[in-house]
Protein backbone atom coordinates (compact mmCIF):
# COMPACT_ATOMS: atom_id res chain seq x y z
CA UNK A 1 0.00 0.00 0.00
CA UNK A 2 1.17 3.51 -0.81
CA UNK A 3 -0.16 6.84 0.34
CA UNK A 4 -1.43 8.89 -2.58
CA UNK A 5 -2.18 12.59 -2.87
CA UNK A 6 -4.34 13.72 -5.77
CA UNK A 7 -2.39 16.25 -7.84
CA UNK A 8 -3.97 19.66 -8.13
CA UNK A 9 -2.78 19.70 -11.72
CA UNK A 10 -3.09 16.34 -13.50
CA UNK A 11 0.23 15.02 -14.77
CA UNK A 12 -1.26 14.83 -18.29
CA UNK A 13 -1.12 18.62 -18.44
CA UNK A 14 2.64 18.64 -18.01
CA UNK A 15 5.15 18.60 -20.83
CA UNK A 16 8.66 17.50 -21.64
CA UNK A 17 11.01 18.99 -24.18
CA UNK A 18 11.81 16.90 -27.25
CA UNK A 19 14.13 18.28 -29.95
CA UNK A 20 13.83 21.76 -28.41
CA UNK A 21 10.01 21.78 -28.57
CA UNK A 22 7.35 21.25 -25.91
CA UNK A 23 5.76 17.84 -26.13
CA UNK A 24 3.25 15.68 -24.22
CA UNK A 25 4.53 13.18 -21.65
CA UNK A 26 2.47 10.18 -22.76
CA UNK A 27 3.11 10.26 -26.50
CA UNK A 28 4.95 12.44 -28.99
CA UNK A 29 2.21 15.06 -29.22
CA UNK A 30 3.58 18.52 -30.03
CA UNK A 31 0.11 20.11 -30.22
CA UNK A 32 0.24 22.14 -27.00
CA UNK A 33 -3.42 23.22 -27.33
CA UNK A 34 -4.27 19.65 -26.31
CA UNK A 35 -2.76 20.23 -22.85
CA UNK A 36 -4.16 23.69 -22.20
CA UNK A 37 -7.65 22.55 -21.22
CA UNK A 38 -9.37 22.77 -17.81
CA UNK A 39 -8.33 20.08 -15.36
CA UNK A 40 -11.66 18.22 -15.53
CA UNK A 41 -10.80 17.22 -19.10
CA UNK A 42 -8.09 14.97 -17.68
CA UNK A 43 -8.10 11.92 -15.47
CA UNK A 44 -6.89 12.48 -11.88
CA UNK A 45 -3.26 11.61 -11.27
CA UNK A 46 -1.53 11.04 -7.92
CA UNK A 47 1.73 11.72 -6.17
CA UNK A 48 2.47 8.47 -4.38
CA UNK A 49 4.49 8.01 -1.19
CA UNK A 50 6.38 9.49 0.66
CA UNK A 51 3.95 10.00 3.56
CA UNK A 52 3.89 6.25 4.20
CA UNK A 53 4.29 2.89 2.51
CA UNK A 54 3.30 -0.50 3.86
CA UNK A 55 5.20 -3.61 2.79
CA UNK A 56 4.59 -7.27 3.38
CA UNK A 57 7.63 -8.93 4.91
CA UNK A 58 7.09 -12.00 2.74
CA UNK A 59 7.49 -9.78 -0.35
CA UNK A 60 10.80 -8.45 0.98
CA UNK A 61 12.00 -12.04 1.20
CA UNK A 62 10.84 -12.59 -2.38
CA UNK A 63 13.06 -9.72 -3.52
CA UNK A 64 10.88 -6.61 -3.77
CA UNK A 65 9.02 -4.01 -1.72
CA UNK A 66 5.84 -3.35 -3.70
CA UNK A 67 5.26 -5.82 -6.49
CA UNK A 68 2.40 -5.35 -8.93
CA UNK A 69 -0.64 -5.35 -6.66
CA UNK A 70 -0.23 -2.07 -4.81
CA UNK A 71 -3.21 -0.48 -3.07
CA UNK A 72 -3.44 3.30 -3.01
CA UNK A 73 -4.53 5.06 0.17
CA UNK A 74 -5.80 8.50 -0.72
CA UNK A 75 -4.83 11.01 1.94
CA UNK A 76 -5.61 14.61 2.74
CA UNK A 77 -2.36 15.36 4.56
CA UNK A 78 -0.37 17.98 2.74
CA UNK A 79 2.14 16.46 0.36
CA UNK A 80 5.52 17.18 1.94
CA UNK A 81 8.88 15.82 0.91
CA UNK A 82 11.98 17.64 2.10
CA UNK A 83 15.05 17.60 -0.07
CA UNK A 84 16.34 21.17 -0.20
CA UNK A 85 16.70 24.06 2.23
CA UNK A 86 13.72 25.73 0.52
CA UNK A 87 11.62 22.64 1.30
CA UNK A 88 12.51 23.05 4.98
CA UNK A 89 11.27 26.62 4.92
CA UNK A 90 8.08 25.63 3.11
CA UNK A 91 7.23 22.75 5.48
CA UNK A 92 8.01 24.94 8.49
CA UNK A 93 5.63 27.52 7.06
CA UNK A 94 2.88 24.86 6.70
CA UNK A 95 3.52 23.64 10.24
CA UNK A 96 3.06 27.13 11.59
CA UNK A 97 0.06 27.89 9.39
CA UNK A 98 -1.78 24.70 10.39
CA UNK A 99 -0.48 24.76 14.00
CA UNK A 100 1.00 21.31 13.45
CA UNK A 101 1.75 19.49 16.70
CA UNK A 102 2.08 15.75 17.38
CA UNK B 1 8.50 -20.89 6.32
CA UNK B 2 9.17 -18.09 8.79
CA UNK B 3 6.42 -17.43 11.29
CA UNK B 4 5.56 -13.73 11.03
CA UNK B 5 3.80 -11.94 13.86
CA UNK B 6 0.49 -10.46 12.74
CA UNK B 7 1.73 -6.96 13.58
CA UNK B 8 2.70 -3.68 11.98
CA UNK B 9 6.18 -2.34 12.77
CA UNK B 10 7.26 1.14 11.80
CA UNK B 11 10.62 1.37 10.07
CA UNK B 12 12.37 4.74 9.88
CA UNK B 13 15.54 4.77 7.80
CA UNK B 14 17.81 7.79 8.26
CA UNK B 15 21.32 7.66 6.92
CA UNK B 16 23.79 10.39 7.77
CA UNK B 17 25.59 10.95 4.48
CA UNK B 18 23.08 13.15 2.70
CA UNK B 19 24.87 14.75 -0.25
CA UNK B 20 22.69 17.77 -0.98
CA UNK B 21 21.92 19.02 2.51
CA UNK B 22 24.44 17.84 5.07
CA UNK B 23 22.81 16.06 8.04
CA UNK B 24 19.39 16.75 6.56
CA UNK B 25 17.70 14.14 8.78
CA UNK B 26 18.63 15.90 12.02
CA UNK B 27 18.31 19.46 10.78
CA UNK B 28 15.88 21.28 13.08
CA UNK B 29 12.43 22.16 11.92
CA UNK B 30 10.20 24.07 14.34
CA UNK B 31 12.82 23.45 17.01
CA UNK B 32 13.02 19.66 16.66
CA UNK B 33 15.29 17.48 14.49
CA UNK B 34 13.57 16.21 11.36
CA UNK B 35 13.60 12.56 12.54
CA UNK B 36 11.60 13.51 15.64
CA UNK B 37 8.35 13.91 13.65
CA UNK B 38 8.43 10.39 12.20
CA UNK B 39 9.50 8.85 15.50
CA UNK B 40 6.77 10.65 17.44
CA UNK B 41 4.04 9.60 14.98
CA UNK B 42 5.25 5.98 14.98
CA UNK B 43 5.44 5.79 18.75
CA UNK B 44 2.02 7.38 19.21
CA UNK B 45 0.09 5.49 16.54
CA UNK B 46 -2.06 2.78 18.04
CA UNK B 47 -1.61 -0.39 16.04
CA UNK B 48 2.09 0.08 15.41
CA UNK B 49 3.64 -2.44 17.79
CA UNK B 50 7.29 -1.61 17.38
CA UNK B 51 9.35 1.23 15.94
CA UNK B 52 12.70 0.45 14.33
CA UNK B 53 15.10 3.29 13.68
CA UNK B 54 17.70 2.44 11.06
CA UNK B 55 20.89 4.45 10.69
CA UNK B 56 24.61 4.28 10.04
CA UNK B 57 25.23 7.10 12.53
CA UNK B 58 25.64 6.69 16.30
CA UNK B 59 24.80 10.38 16.65
CA UNK B 60 21.42 9.86 14.95
CA UNK B 61 20.74 6.77 17.07
CA UNK B 62 21.49 8.76 20.23
CA UNK B 63 18.94 11.39 19.14
CA UNK B 64 16.34 8.70 18.37
CA UNK B 65 16.91 7.20 21.85
CA UNK B 66 16.32 10.62 23.37
CA UNK B 67 12.89 10.71 21.74
CA UNK B 68 11.88 7.30 23.12
CA UNK B 69 12.89 4.85 20.41
CA UNK B 70 14.13 1.51 21.74
CA UNK B 71 14.79 -0.60 18.65
CA UNK B 72 17.63 0.05 16.25
CA UNK B 73 19.05 -1.28 13.04
CA UNK B 74 22.73 -0.41 12.75
CA UNK B 75 23.38 -0.04 9.04
CA UNK B 76 26.66 -1.03 7.50
CA UNK B 77 28.46 1.27 5.04
CA UNK B 78 27.53 -1.16 2.28
CA UNK B 79 23.89 -0.06 2.47
CA UNK B 80 24.43 3.56 3.49
CA UNK B 81 25.85 5.06 0.32
CA UNK B 82 24.02 7.34 -2.11
CA UNK B 83 22.91 4.60 -4.45
CA UNK B 84 21.76 2.12 -1.79
CA UNK B 85 18.15 1.22 -2.46
CA UNK B 86 15.39 1.33 0.12
CA UNK B 87 14.90 -2.35 -0.57
CA UNK B 88 18.48 -3.19 0.43
CA UNK B 89 17.95 -1.55 3.83
CA UNK B 90 14.75 -3.49 4.55
CA UNK B 91 16.28 -6.70 3.28
CA UNK B 92 19.33 -6.26 5.49
CA UNK B 93 17.13 -5.80 8.56
CA UNK B 94 14.93 -8.79 7.72
CA UNK B 95 17.97 -11.00 7.04
CA UNK B 96 19.58 -9.98 10.34
CA UNK B 97 16.43 -10.80 12.28
CA UNK B 98 16.19 -14.20 10.61
CA UNK B 99 19.87 -14.89 11.24
CA UNK B 100 19.43 -14.11 14.94
CA UNK B 101 16.20 -16.11 15.01
CA UNK B 102 14.30 -13.03 16.15
CA UNK B 103 10.66 -12.22 15.37
CA UNK B 104 9.48 -10.34 12.31
CA UNK B 105 6.15 -8.61 11.67
CA UNK B 106 3.79 -9.41 8.84
CA UNK B 107 3.91 -5.75 7.74
CA UNK B 108 6.36 -2.87 7.80
CA UNK B 109 5.17 0.73 7.80
CA UNK B 110 7.85 2.76 6.06
CA UNK B 111 8.03 6.30 7.43
CA UNK B 112 10.54 8.55 5.70
CA UNK B 113 11.89 11.32 7.94
CA UNK B 114 11.77 13.73 5.02
CA UNK B 115 7.94 13.80 5.18
CA UNK B 116 7.33 15.07 8.70
CA UNK B 117 3.66 16.08 8.30
CA UNK B 118 1.43 13.04 8.38
CA UNK B 119 -0.72 13.52 11.44
CA UNK B 120 -4.14 13.25 9.81
CA UNK B 121 -3.56 9.86 8.30
CA UNK B 122 -2.10 8.03 11.24
CA UNK B 123 -3.46 9.69 14.35
CA UNK B 124 -6.99 10.62 13.29
CA UNK B 125 -9.37 9.10 15.85
CA UNK B 126 -12.20 7.91 13.62
CA UNK B 127 -10.24 6.42 10.76
CA UNK B 128 -6.48 6.82 10.70
CA UNK B 129 -4.42 3.71 11.02
CA UNK B 130 -7.30 1.38 11.91
CA UNK B 131 -8.81 2.12 8.50
CA UNK B 132 -5.53 1.26 6.81
CA UNK B 133 -5.35 -2.05 8.68
CA UNK B 134 -8.93 -2.83 7.72
CA UNK B 135 -8.17 -2.37 4.01
CA UNK B 136 -5.00 -4.45 4.17
CA UNK B 137 -6.74 -7.33 5.93
CA UNK B 138 -9.62 -7.42 3.41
Amino acid sequence: MRSANVMSNPAYRTNRIVNGKLCGIVDKNFNIDAFCKPRHFFQDTYKCGPIFDIYKTKNILKGYLWGNKVLPYIIQDIYNDIDTIEDFDLVEYYMKKFKYKI
Amino acid sequence: MYNFKNEFWAFIPARSGSKGLKNKNIKPIKGKPLIYYSLAIALKTQGIKKTIFSSDSSKYIKIAKKFGCKNFHYRSNKISHDNASEYSVFRDYVDLQIKKNKPLPKYFVHLRPTSPMRKKILLKKQSGFSKIREIIHQ
